[in-house]
């Protein structure tokens, strides 16, 4: 059936919406492109029957008007607008199934702090979502730059204390502070270091939070 | 030394930039770097954090979003390219008629623009069906793989080739060919799985599968991921190539009440060009070359006007035969006088027949002191050694390891720049990328082949069985570009090292493709894939082949007098 492909798209979108998490689901690119053959097959079907209709009003005789679809016979007139329907439908579906998809990838790169999607992720993306992603990464990364030294990415709320207690997993040579200071962080050291000094380095799992 | 205030407040913006906005942590190395670079620009103040900005945005770009700890050697790099391209925009702004001539591309260090990758170090990327994504092995590869990387070989050539068809726009899922089945669709195929054919005999199917013999070397079968099927060629059409065991096809035809695929049609799978690859899989690195100092349009810029770059390849360099060493000197020469190659790729055997190591070791002396006569080449050139068949260390397995350096480490005294690569090895060149490999294809393809295509015209003349044998190049280049790999061959007849499989492949499509094979020299163009034979240098009267990457032109040409009617190049 006709549009039976394109709600695939739309329960695929509805169910990641409802999952609610930080996953994108894999691009269905398949699905997608057979959604875009049918429109072309039923956008084919449409202009044949547009041929048709103005043939059928070409060769009337009694026919006085120039509104071409109001002269048409009933029957055409019900197919080319259940083929415009389909059409419509289709693409909405489409959009819909799109704009879900990137409203996924805008939240994830905030979530990130701007540091663009990271591989396994990036994976499941198709090329246009990952340059996508690319290009608001670096938009978001610039307007983090516009204000300073306020980071917009930063969590909401406040962390209970400043300085924490590290011990590094992979080595991370000598790095350069905020303070100005360099701190050495070998592995298998233990370090008491602030807080936003480290944060990148503990989600990468060079260091681990020792409680 | 600019005063501590100054170099303080550098580094309060290096922190804020890198650090706070990019999310980067910052080497001490690397910022002492940076201080140094930025005391050198000596700009004003309100440039610096743009700068550092940019600084940080290239290191994103070039590293990815995972990357947190910038050390000084990446910075350097991007520094590097970075004011490389300054150089260039100032070029093209400052002066439009300058720009295509040569004073600006002078400038260039065109050695620097060769990257030469071995079989051995290129990234093995495996089509996972069920991600719809190339997944990255992290494995190592090794020489002497574990039992499970044998048939994986054969599953990876197959998936890679099953979603390049089914990005063709003549090939769709049976869903939508159910759908729409109202009769505008004939040019649109879908292809069916072996297993779910069964059940359903007297239809017309189209299946895409491996060819294959089993045990039974008097019948052909198809396998494809769900099953097996014999396959009846006898009343087939088949276009042309080599349907060699293990390739990968495209069969049409009637599913018999006996349980044979009754073929009435036989083709290789489309082929994809490069750019259709790049668009679809863009930010992949299939061939894990370094990265260039020049960002991608300013390489472009430069491939198109180094219109004197060229690479030159000789197979079969019998160094053992006195002719061969005598026509070396001339082509030298000639190189040294004339036209002074890029790339100068010597392919072997470099004897005509095996040679115990020392002398092999005698001989690369010998091309050493010869070499020495002609300082030009030896300062200009890349000279590549590829390893033959019979060249130590020897074996038909492919990828072939270099040559050993203790036997031709002369050279090395000699030229400037020499690099010993496996067999076939890729040369990639600004946008362009050359496999080179030596391997008598030719004779292998065609005397494996279960079926060899004559196209719609051969057929139905019926009794031609033969191949014509100016068609065979065209057979071969259509095989190796449509099979995207360079040995579409069961591992009894060309064996592979398993891990290896992945150098061997042609995907995305290189732009040139040198088959050095012991047959008569060809260059053939297919789906915009050169794919030249320069001919053994030994016994066929010292023909080699020439490539320029500027124009994408291939020359074969002979010794004797090459250079005549070639304008002199002045190349830096």
């Amino acid at each position: 059936m006709y549009g039976d492909e394109a709600l695939k798209l739309v329960r695929e979108a509805k169910r990641a919406q409802a999952a609610a998490g930080s996953t994108l689901s894999v691009y269905n690119e398949t699905v997608v492109r057979n959604v875009i053959k049918e429109l072309q097959i039923l956008a084919d079907e449409q202009s044949r029957v547009v041929a048709v209709i103005q043939h059928a009003v070409d060769e009337d005789p009694y026919n006085e008007t120039d509104d071409v679809m109001a002269a048409a016979p009933a029957a055409y007139r019900a197919q080319f607008l259940l083929h415009h329907a389909g059409i419509e439908r289709n693409k909405r579906c489409l959009l819909a199934y799109h704009a879900a998809r990137i409203d996924k990838v805008r939240a994830l790169t905030w979530e990130l702090g701007g540091a663009g999607l990271p591989p396994d992720v990036a994976r499941r993306c198709s090329p246009a979502e990952a340059r996508f992603a690319e290009k608001y990464a670096e938009l978001l990364t610039s307007f983090k730059g516009v204000h300073g030294s306020i980071d917009l990415t930063a969590a909401p709320v406040p962390p209970k204390e400043l300085y924490i207690c590290v011990r590094v997993v992979k080595d991370c040579g000598e790095i350069f502070t905020e303070t100005g200071q360099s701190l050495v962080l070998k592995a298998n050291t233990q370090h008491f270091v602030r807080r936003t000094d480290v944060e990148r380095l503990i989600t990468q799992g060079y260091l681990v939070h020792v409680e | 030394m600019s005063g501590p205030c100054t170099s303080a407040a550098v580094r309060r913006t290096m922190h804020r930039v890198f650090s706070r906005q990019y999310g980067l942590t910052l080497h001490m190395d690397a910022v002492a770097y940076l201080e140094s670079v930025f005391h050198g620009l000596d700009l004003p103040d309100d440039e610096i954090a743009p700068t550092l900005d940019l600084v940080a945005q290239t290191f994103r770009r070039h590293h990815g979003p995972t990357a947190t700890v910038v050390a000084q050697p990446d910075l350097a790099l991007i520094v590097q390219r970075l004011q490389n391209n300054t150089v260039a925009r100032q070029g093209a702004d400052g002066d439009d008629a300058m720009d295509e001539t040569t004073g600006d591309i002078d400038e260039v260090a065109y050695a620097a623009l060769v990257h030469i990758v071995s079989a051995v170090t290129m990234p093995r990327w495996r089509y996972a069906h069920d991600a719809k994504a190339f997944v990255r092995d992290p494995h190592v590869p090794s020489l002497l793989a574990d039992a499970p990387s044998k048939p994986r070989v054969h599953s990876d050539r197959f998936d890679l080739l099953r979603q390049r068809i089914l990005r063709n726009p003549h090939f769709r899922p049976a869903a939508v060919a159910a759908a729409s089945a109202t009769g505008q669709t004939d040019r649109m195929f879908s292809l069916t799985s072996i297993a779910s054919m069964r059940g359903c005999e007297n239809e017309q199917f189209i299946l895409f599968g491996m060819l294959s013999r089993l045990d039974d070397d008097a019948k052909a079968f198809l396998e494809d991921m769900s099953g097996v099927v014999e396959l009846d060629l006898s009343r087939a059409t088949i276009s042309r190539g080599f349907y060699t065991e293990t390739c990968i096809v495209v069969v049409d035809g009637v599913y018999t009440e006996d349980r044979v695929f009754q073929v009435s049609a036989m083709a290789m799978p489309p082929p994809e060009t490069k750019e259709m690859t790049i668009e679809a899989f863009g930010q992949l690195d299939f061939l894990g070359a370094p990265p260039d100092v020049y960002d991608e349009w300013h390489l472009a810029r430069i491939e198109k006007n180094a219109t004197g770059v060229c690479m030159m390849v000789l197979s079969d360099v019998f160094l053992d035969q006195p002719n061969v060493m005598s026509a070396l000197r001339k082509f030298l020469t000639a190189c040294n006088d004339h036209i002074t190659p890029l790339v100068l790729v010597l392919c072997g055997n470099f004897t005509s027949t095996p040679s115990p190591p020392a002398v092999v070791r005698d001989l690369f002396a010998q091309l050493a002191a010869l070499l020495s006569a002609f300082p030009v080449v030896c300062a200009a050139t890349t000279l590549v050694l590829i390893p033959g068949p019979h060249d130590p260390p020897g074996g038909p397995v492919m990828p072939r390891m270099p040559l050993p350096k203790s036997l031709t480490g002369k050279l090395a005294t000699v030229v400037s720049c020499v690099v010993w690569v496996t067999a076939p090895c890729r040369i990639k060149y600004c946008s362009q990328e050359i496999v080179i490999v030596r391997d008598n294809l030719m004779a292998k393809l065609f005397r494996n082949a279960v079926a060899v295509g004559r196209g719609p015209t051969g057929a139905a003349a019926g009794a031609a069985d033969e191949v014509a044998p100016h068609e065979l190049p065209y057979h071969l280049a259509r095989t190796l570009v449509d099979q995207a790999h360079l040995c579409p061959l069961p591992v009894h007849v060309a064996p592979v090292a398993w891990d290896l499989d992945h150098a061997l492949r042609l995907y995305p499509a290189p732009d040139v493709v040198v088959v050095a094979d012991r047959a008569e020299p060809f260059h053939e163009q297919y789906e915009g894939v050169h794919v030249v034979n320069p001919g053994p240098f030994a016994s066929n009267g010292f023909g080699f082949a020439i490539y320029e990457p500027a124009t994408k032109e291939v020359k074969l040409r002979y010794v004797r007098s090459w250079w005549t009617g070639w304008r002199r190049i002045e190349r830096r």
